[in-house]
């Protein structure tokens, strides 16, 4: 048993002989990735000693020391990736969820589950250079094709319901992501945040309906999947899986729906993405819709820094960064909502279009 | 201007030298980590310069837009608990000994009892959606809120004008 054992290779081991059974695998190295930002994760290389077929290179996750960005149960986490391994979306297969409390390392749970080999970055991605041009637009159709394959899922059969708060209807989806988002923050808000409590009831009443009901990954793009030869092999961190409209998951998209204006014509935007969206699915997404998406990104944005600065006020984790995100990006996001509401309503616009791709690409960079 | 405290940057940039940079200076992730110090660094300097006034000048406007939220709800309104609560928020006298503390402290429950003041006024707008005195308040909480940020933004610009991570 490792109960109140630190997490090492001797008691890793110690876990997989109990696990498999002594003898059976010899594990061969325990790294820590370093810039986790909602859950500590470690790469696992073990040799099968027993002819077993089972996979070399794992990743052993569990809750951070101190508190995540994403206020969502490494459970929940668990719970998704564990129904998508019996889709043919690309994700990374879970091996087991450990919650007995006598095989815990440091009282945390844990999860492990196999590693796919890839990067999370891909060369020249967001190089501007028009001799990119071509590769920026194939990266963008392949991220849309994976979002579309992951909309067009049965979420009903695979059980998501269990897990995820299903919309009344079409015309609640938008809703849905605003109480959502708000219930996450009443879990853990310790300082007032009056823009937010303004900011609800507009959000509430201009939600857009949905044109389906779909499976959402959340954040996605660069920084969250896995790329290997310029295609994702494994789409990566579900921790904002929910179900709803599908504008949301084009919000979300890092730096892989990009812009592409050349002598005047525009080549690539948001709009030829949904375009090709709709080849592929038939659901008509339009930037209207994403861009009431992205001030609810601004609104999640804002409560996973808040959720995050939990780790310098009571000091378990006091990372600048942790602290840099409350300041800068904070006030940028509460000042975009708030504009969504008050500035720009003066102005006779019916909302903007906030960019939260600052705030989303810099947690990326460290995820 | 709320969180985190100037003393709650000072204590992150400590732990990250000790635990980000000190030991990889050189790594692309120290290197990073040390424009964001930086970063952070000038904008504790212009709270130090700037904040303590700035928390003056909201407090006042918090005081006033909240009795004016307490006026409509004592009266038209007709919410004495909601009303009494903002009441209570107005006349707390704040226990810290440090006067900039204090200050923090007080500013602190108003925005409280302003996020308290929306929520209820917010649970009322059917009732009161064409009454001007009603739309005066919510206006009065708006133009406040916008106010607020345009101070906040004093202590962020130009702290983060410069290289970034």
């Amino acid at each position: 048993m490792t109960a109140g054992r630190a997490l090492s290779e001797t008691s890793l081991q110690l876990y997989f002989d109990h696990l498999w059974g002594k003898g059976t695998t010899q594990l061969v190295e325990l790294t820590r990735f370093t810039r986790g930002v909602s859950r500590e994760t470690w790469g696992v290389e073990i040799k099968n000693l027993d002819g077993s077929n089972r996979p070399t290179s794992l990743i052993l996750r569990r809750p951070l020391e101190s508190h995540g960005y994403i206020p969502r149960t490494l459970r929940f986490e668990y719970e998704i990736a564990y129904r998508l391994a019996k889709t043919n979306i690309p994700v990374a297969h879970p091996i087991r969820y450990e919650d007995d409390p006598d095989w815990a390392f440091d009282g945390r749970e844990f999860f492990l589950r196999e590693q796919i080999a890839g990067s999370w970055n891909v060369l020249n991605a967001v190089d501007p250079d028009p001799k990119y041009d071509a590769h920026r637009i194939a990266l963008s159709k392949e991220m849309i094709e994976k979002l579309a394959m992951v909309h067009m899922l049965d979420w009903k059969a695979l059980d998501f319901p269990a897990i995820l708060e299903v919309p009344a209807s079409l015309e609640d989806s938008g809703r849905r992501a605003v109480r959502e988002t708000y219930r996450d923050l009443a879990q853990f808000q310790y300082e007032p945040m009056p823009v937010l409590a303004e900011v609800e009831e507009w959000l509430l009443d201009n939600a857009p309906p949905a044109p389906k009901i779909v499976l959402l990954k959340g954040t996605n793009g660069l920084g969250e999947e896995v790329f290997s030869n310029n295609r994702i092999v494994a789409l990566s961190d579900w921790e904002q899986c929910s179900l709803g409209d599908p504008a949301q998951d084009f919000a979300r998209t890092q730096d892989l729906l990009p812009e592409i204006v050349r002598n005047g014509k525009t080549i690539w935007s948001m709009q030829h993405a949904l375009d090709y969206y709709r080849e592929l699915t038939g659901i008509t997404v339009t930037v209207t819709a994403v861009d009431y998406y992205r001030l609810i990104g601004c609104l999640d944005g804002l409560i996973a820094f808040n959720s995050a600065l939990r780790a310098v006020v009571d000091g378990t984790e006091p990372n600048i960064r942790r602290a840099y995100y409350s300041v800068e990006l904070s006030h940028n996001f509460n000042r975009r909502l708030l504009d969504a509401v008050y500035g720009r309503a003066n102005q006779g616009q019916a909302f903007g279009t906030p960019d939260v791709k600052e705030g989303s690409a810099i947690v990326a960079a460290d995820a | 201007m709320l969180r985190p405290t100037p003393e709650e940057v000072l204590k992150s940039i400590s732990w990250t030298f000790d635990n980000e940079i000190r030991t990889k200076p050189a790594d692309p992730l120290a290197v990073s980590y040390s424009l964001t110090v930086s970063n952070m660094i000038r904008h504790v300097l212009l709270c130090m310069q700037r904040e303590e006034g700035l928390i003056v000048i909201d407090t006042a406007e918090l005081r006033a837009v909240l009795a004016q939220a307490q006026g409509f709800l004592a009266g038209k309104g007709n919410d004495e608990m909601a009303a009494k609560r903002i009441e209570d928020a107005l006349a707390v006298k704040p226990a810290s000994d440090a006067p900039s503390q204090r200050a923090r402290e007080n500013w602190r429950a108003l925005r409280w009892a302003v996020e308290d003041a929306i929520k209820v006024l917010r649970g009322i707008r059917d009732r009161f959606a064409k009454d001007s005195d009603y739309l005066a308040v919510r206006k009065a909480i708006r133009d406040y809120l916008d106010r607020s940020l345009n101070r906040e933004s004093e202590l962020i610009r130009e702290a983060f004008t410069i290289a970034r991570r």
